[in-house]
């Protein structure tokens, strides 16, 4: 159990770092478009990989998670990527 | 969308166990239907009735979110089209800053400040007013003319030229440093051969949308030494060449897309939110993706969102 509450919680940390170098990185590539849309979009993906990365180590990845995970990357990346 | 619920708490308030205990009941039906919910409670919060998973989140919603963001910007677009004026943006760019701004990158590059050319500043000036004139926003106008045209027509023989274009920044500063950030606007930038700039900054209309033009020009003259002169001497005239500019006008295209951007993940946002404490609270198991994940990822796509500002150069 112990283990399992340690594994999820570094799946957490592992997101929200990733959150975080992203949020760095556009700060710093704000002037240049491109590399903002790179950023965002490699974000996305890492979400859905990461979804299905942590699901499945839960035993939890079923079809539906799958298609809710590339739902909402493909959602956040569209959010932005209009705007860049 | 088959989401699979059951509750494994004991709490006699959760829902489920609530359902179950009605069932044991005469008379369940009728107390089933006094727990039917508002249609806004099911929207955004886990019930029973949605499949214990808030509507809005539902994979069908997500789907018609995508196109209420898609149809929304298409609007901006289509009115901006129609209705010329209404949405726009301009701003109030100072030329002489943009070059002050220029030259500072230049010497930090140890590269030799460039000198103010009222021929060149005519050129850009030109090359502005046939933009809006024909409608485009390119190096190359739709006709086939090439930005040197421009210059020689304006009495500026050059022997090298090079040329920048930004649109709908707010202040000179963001202008530099997004041209900065590209190579090849930075090559021209940071080009020792170029002696001489001109710049203008031009309001108008480009496919009815209201926007700030700015042109930037660089050249040597053919003949030129390859001495420099005294760096820091610029003209005070060229601020009187620049097109009328406007003070700062209603709403962008590009705002009126942020807000609508912003105000959709505001609702998913607020929706996971509820979601995220209502599975806590109820020990809600279900077959679902991670609210608090995707609460994560879409406040962070809401920060991007914050930061993007508009402004390209070309």
């Amino acid at each position: 159990m112990r283990s399992k509450i340690t594994k999820k919680h570094l799946d957490y940390l592992v997101l929200i770092f990733a959150a975080a170098l992203a949020i760095i990185l556009v700060i710093v590539f704000s002037a240049n478009k491109q590399l903002v849309s790179l950023v965002v979009v490699s974000f996305a993906v890492f979400y859905f990989i990461w979804g299905i990365i942590h699901h499945k180590s839960e035993g939890t990845l079923h079809r539906e998670v799958l298609f809710e995970y590339l739902l909402y990357a493909i959602l956040g990346a569209v959010l932005v990527i209009g705007l860049v | 969308m088959a989401v699979i619920a059951i509750t494994a708490s004991t709490n006699p308030f959760s829902l489920r166990q609530k359902t179950i205990n009605y069932k044991k009941k005469p008379g369940c039906a009728i107390m089933v239907f006094s727990m039917a919910a508002h249609p806004l409670h099911l929207l955004f919060v886990p019930h029973p009735h949605n499949n214990h998973k808030p509507k809005l989140l539902w994979s069908q919603s997500i789907l018609v979110l995508l196109g209420l963001l898609i149809m929304g910007r298409s609007l901006v677009d289509i009115f901006a089209s129609a209705k010329p004026g209404v949405l726009g943006f301009a701003s109030q760019i100072d030329p002489e800053k943009v070059i002050e701004i220029t030259n500072q990158e230049r010497q930090t590059n140890n590269v030799p400040p460039l000198v103010y050319s009222k021929e060149l500043s005519e050129a850009a000036q030109t090359k502005a007013i046939d933009m809006f004139a024909n409608n485009y926003w390119a190096h190359v106008s739709p006709q086939g003319t090439e930005p040197w045209s421009f210059m020689i027509n304006a009495g500026y023989t050059y022997l090298h030229a090079g040329e920048n274009l930004a649109r709908d920044f707010s202040n000179p500063n963001d202008i530099v440093v997004a041209w900065m950030a590209s190579p090849t606007h930075r090559r021209n930038i940071l080009d020792g051969r170029y002696k001489d700039i001109g710049i203008a900054v031009a309001d108008g209309y480009i496919n009815g949308i209201e926007t700030t033009l700015v042109v930037q020009m660089f050249g040597v003259r053919q003949g030129s030494t390859a001495e420099v002169a005294s760096g820091n001497v610029i003209s005070q005239a060229y601020a009187q060449d620049t097109i009328k500019v406007y003070p700062v006008s209603g709403i962008s295209p590009f705002d009126a897309k942020k807000s609508w951007s912003l105000a959709l993940v505001a609702i998913i946002i607020l929706a996971l939110s509820l979601d995220w404490f209502f599975v806590w609270k109820n020990n809600l198991i279900r077959i679902s993706g991670k609210s608090w994940a995707h609460f994560t990822f879409f406040i962070t796509m809401m920060a991007i969102i914050f930061i993007i500002r508009q402004g390209i150069v070309l």
